[in-house]
């Protein structure tokens, strides 16, 4: 690939990032004051922040995933992953009144079991179908999105609450103690976008194919389970704060690929750019067109379901 | 609006004949809105009532009351086997179940009092149904004085409600417990809100700036309000004038302890002029 074209594609990235940023901050359902400017600032650079994150993370995991599972359709949210970790939060969140320390840690259960559950129904004799994946995984995230519901209604939390948790939001209100609980899973949760990004050497062997990968002497399965555990934590981590958040993981990766090429070494990073960047765009569109906002996966989806019906057709 | 015409017909049968002697054999009824138990109670009807809902939790007595499930999701062959008179049911959320209480012909009395004035209709009206119409009569003046016996005050705080943490959710103009505030002498900071119970943006509460801030839901305290990042600049805040453990039935129940209401919400609202 011509390496001016690549670093425009990078600049052009970065720039949508920034403009991305410039709209949240400036674009709310609020207008400035003088008295209430400061206030504003700092709710819009928190928002700003959790979008940033979790647009990141969320892109960043699909396309580890679509790369390790050589399957264009999985994601966070199609993978179930998503719904897992929201169970996963809920549950805490009913059980654990106490801190909202422990919401990220029930995030992270809820999700790996979700992972961990959907692939093992997927495999069939040794093998990973793509459509067998893609159909778990929506299953999975069935039952989870059930459950979640089930949980709050016995835990008597609103309904309203319930939505959230599955649709995704950033408007979390964070305190002077929850929020550095969101700065510790900000730092883990980079730290673990770096750790997948060091796999991009075997990633882009496995995704080429798995018999090269083992003649390469790729260890698969150690691979496999590295990643899905890491991912866990990530997505644990972003959907605790966030709720479940739809298709940013899934649309992400393939526009990037698109912009520059195959190899994950460029992929993760391009893709944790455009993701936050895009998150950001959806939310300024969700909480400004309908007064009082809305969830933000009825944005994304609008999005992000034609984008799946066409990849889906082409691989029919 | 056949319902409608077939429950004023239905009370104006009982409020025709006001002062013959009590009925031989007594009206069951069933209750399915909380506050409608507690106005049962209050007017010394009690032993009218042989069914209401698990939310039905006052008077303490009401606890024991036989239950026919949910407010949200009563059980229509629980309510049918108990062979009520009356049923006194709400909308929107009962809808369902009027319309099958009707099919059935079961006599409904949708009970859904909008303010404070509707309150103490709606005590007149189930004090007439229920035969103890004199207590009602003296129930509603007593509360009419209570209200009457308020002290004047000048100011007019915004008030910020929080029903929900998360997400941030309040009551909007369109509501009971707006009324309340108004009564008060408070003005609520999302009085013009289209819906009911909007979800809000933090920043459109540091926005509207609010004077007090009444926390209605369990999950968070005022101390965990004060320490919200962004939330410091708004004046309830920095004059440590966030409420919380406050028994919020008494704002949600339009039911005869609404004059309590807002003889608490006045006192939170005007400490000085106590």
């Amino acid at each position: 690939m011509n390496r001016g074209r690549t670093t425009l594609i990078w600049f052009g990235l970065a720039a949508f990032l920034v403009l991305a940023a410039v709209l949240s901050v400036a674009i709310g359902p609020s207008a400035f004051s003088a008295e209430s400017l400061r206030a504003m600032l700092a709710l819009r650079f928190m928002r700003l922040t959790l979008g940033i994150f979790a647009g990141g993370v969320l892109a960043l995991v699909g396309a580890t995933l679509q790369g390790l599972l050589q399957n264009p359709l999985v994601d966070p949210f199609t993978l179930g992953v998503a719904s897992g970790a929201a169970l996963g939060s809920a549950v805490a969140l009913v059980l654990g009144r106490i801190s909202s320390a422990f919401l990220p840690l029930g995030g992270f259960v809820g999700a790996l079991v979700a992972i961990i559950a959907v692939y093992m129904l997927a495999r069939v004799r040794g093998r990973v179908a793509t459509n067998g994946l893609v159909l778990a995984g929506v299953i999975m995230s069935f039952l989870f999105s059930s459950l979640v519901m089930l949980v709050m209604i016995l835990g008597h939390r609103t309904l309203g609450e319930a939505v959230y948790m599955m649709m995704g939001y950033l408007g979390a209100v964070f305190t002077q103690r929850s929020i550095w609980v969101f700065v510790v899973a900000m730092a883990l949760g980079l730290a673990g976008c770096v750790w997948l990004w060091s796999y991009s050497r075997q990633l882009d062997i496995v995704s080429s194919s798995e018999e090269t990968a083992l003649s390469l002497g790729v260890d698969t399965e150690r691979l496999t389970l590295a990643v899905f555990v890491i991912s866990s934590v990530l997505v644990g981590l972003v959907v605790s704060f966030t709720g479940a958040i739809s298709f940013v993981g899934l649309v992400v990766p393939h526009l990037v690929r698109m912009m520059l090429g195959p190899a994950h070494v460029r992929v993760l990073p391009g893709s944790f750019l455009a993701g936050a960047g895009v998150l950001l765009v959806s939310d300024v569109l969700a909480r400004n067109v309908v007064p009082g906002g809305l969830p933000l996966s009825i944005v994304t989806a609008l999005v992000g379901v034609p984008f799946f019906i066409y990849l889906l057709r082409r691989r029919l | 609006m056949a319902r409608a015409s077939l429950l004023f017909a239905l009370a104006l049968l009982v409020c025709g004949r006001p002062s013959r002697q009590k009925p031989a054999v007594r009206l069951r009824v069933v209750s399915l809105v909380p506050s409608v138990t507690e106005v049962i109670y209050a007017v010394g009807a009690e032993r009218s009532l042989v069914g209401s809902t698990n939310q039905c939790d006052y008077p303490d007595a009401a606890k024991a009351v036989y239950k026919v499930g949910d407010f949200m999701d009563p059980d229509v062959e629980r309510i049918v086997a108990l062979g009520p008179g009356l049923v006194f049911a709400t909308l929107p959320v009962q809808k369902r179940l009027v319309d099958k209480l009707t099919e059935l012909k079961i006599p409904v009395y949708v009970s859904r009092p909008q303010n404070v004035e509707a309150v103490f209709r709606e005590i007149d009206s189930v004090g007439t149904l229920l035969g103890v119409r004199a207590r009602a009569e003296q129930l509603v003046a007593a509360m009419m004085a209570r209200l009457e016996s308020l002290p004047r005050h000048t100011d007019t705080p915004r008030v910020y409600v929080e029903i929900s943490a998360t997400p941030l959710m309040t009551a909007g103009g369109h509501t009971f417990i707006n009324g309340l505030i108004e009564r008060a002498g408070g003005r609520n900071v999302f009085e013009d809100a289209l819906q009911e119970y909007p979800v809000i943006d933090a920043e459109m509460v540091a926005q509207r700036d609010p004077q007090a801030i009444l926390l209605l839901h369990p999950d968070v305290k005022a101390l965990d309000v004060t320490s919200r990042v962004g939330w410091s600049c708004i004046s309830a805040v920095r004059a440590g004038r966030v409420y919380d453990d406050i028994d919020y039935d008494l704002f949600f129940r339009p039911g005869p302890r609404v004059v309590d209401g807002i003889v608490l919400l006045f006192r939170l609202l005007h400490p000085q002029g106590r």
